[in-house]
């Protein structure tokens, strides 16, 4: 039977970035707290160049927000898919305050079994700075692989880190019957 | 203090080398890019993931994300072997990624190791970057000779990334420091 992926995790729901949503993306790319993670690197853009790149290179992208308040805590984006060979990177980014819920990790799982049920992909990657990685693996609880590490990545706060490379690999936790585990669970 | 053309301080770094000379990228050579490109798929993923596009996109996509590409051309007779290229640039973190390749003709010759070194000392020399990345997938021979492995430093294998002559292979991603390719180059 033909099941639809699910957006709706435990604690928050997946919800297409309408043009509504761009003020608040552009004040999570520009804070001081978290715009230092995307692509502009802490550079504050013009909004209208902000808006020009934001689906730049997108596979697709959501806004996530908890299902309690209902008001957006965060981006979620699959990017620089390449279909051919079955593979695509996925980041994110939260309000500060969502940081310390469980609300990030939901909408990941629940992003991660929409792609691996959307397309037909075999591994998604994720580059996390160092301080970060460990935290986040364990608290995805899936399998993942560490695959590289690139060395002073990156230079935030007055130092260099490190970016940690990490795989999910479709045939490790992503049978058709785990990601309809994952949706059941989630929805 | 008197002092030659060859120690002036804002003297362009040399872009001829042994073998080979790095030229600048005209449109007269979209035609050999595009024939280079489709005969080495793998070398371009960075900029032609999917299929092989129409040679006028093609063309118009040729400086996307470039920082800075010459044409290598051999020093014997002139004729354009191979394409180096230095993409996804990150000033605020000094370091970008290097592509390219030769034609499978050139393999073997000493030509890539020439045109390679004569780029990264040209981007080390124009840049204030600190480090180089260089994405290969594992059937190419980078990172194989003792001198090179003292230069570039593994730092990814991407398993099972990219797909070439019917199977999967995994894709290394190495780095080259400033300061080691200064230390074997024996250049600043």
């Amino acid at each position: 039977m033909l099941t639809h992926p699910s957006l709706t995790g435990r604690w928050t729901t997946l919800t297409p970035m309408v043009p509504r949503f761009n003020q608040f993306v552009y004040e999570l790319a520009t804070n001081e707290e978290t715009g230092f993670r995307w692509r502009f690197g802490g550079a504050v853009p013009s909004p209208a160049r902000f808006e020009e790149g934001l689906w730049s290179g997108v596979l697709c992208q959501f806004v996530v927000q908890g299902r309690k308040m209902g008001h957006p805590i965060g981006m979620i984006s699959a990017y620089a898919q390449n279909l051919a060979e079955g593979h695509c990177w996925l980041g994110g980014v939260f309000s500060t305050r969502a940081q310390s819920t469980g609300m990030p990790v939901d909408a990941f799982a629940t992003f991660i079994a929409y792609i691996f049920s959307t397309w037909n992909l075999r591994k998604i990657y994720m580059e996390l700075p160092e301080y970060n990685a460990g935290k986040v693996q364990t608290s995805l609880g899936m399998r993942t692989n560490v695959e590289g590490r690139l060395r002073e990545h990156f230079f935030f706060d007055g130092r260099w880190w490190d970016s940690v490379i990490f795989a999910l690999d479709r045939t490790d936790h992503f049978s058709e019957e785990a990601v309809s585990g994952i949706r059941t669970e989630g929805g | 203090v008197k002092s030659s053309a060859n120690e002036h301080p804002l003297r362009p770094p040399s872009r001829t080398g042994r073998w080979v000379r790095l030229d600048d990228v005209g449109p007269k050579d979209t035609e050999f890019l595009y024939r280079l490109t489709a005969e080495l798929p793998f070398a371009f993923r960075w900029r032609n993931s999917g299929p092989l596009p129409a040679p006028g996109q093609f063309a118009a996509g040729l400086w996307s994300g470039v920082l800075e590409q010459f044409i290598v051309v051999t020093r014997e007779n002139g004729h354009p072997v191979g394409l180096v290229a230095a993409y996804g640039a990150s000033q605020q973190n000094r370091h970008l990624h290097v592509g390219g390749g030769l034609l499978r003709t050139t393999h073997g010759s000493g030509l890539g190791v020439d045109a390679f070194r004569l780029f990264f000392q040209h981007l080390f020399a124009t840049w204030d970057i600190k480090k180089i990345y260089v994405p290969a997938p594992q059937f190419t021979l980078l990172g194989r000779s003792s001198r090179a492995q003292r230069i570039v430093q593994l730092e990814a294998t991407l398993t099972k990334h990219t797909y070439s002559s019917g199977r999967f292979w995994d894709q290394h991603i190495y780095a080259v420091y400033r300061d080691q390719f200064a230390l074997e180059t024996r250049i600043v």
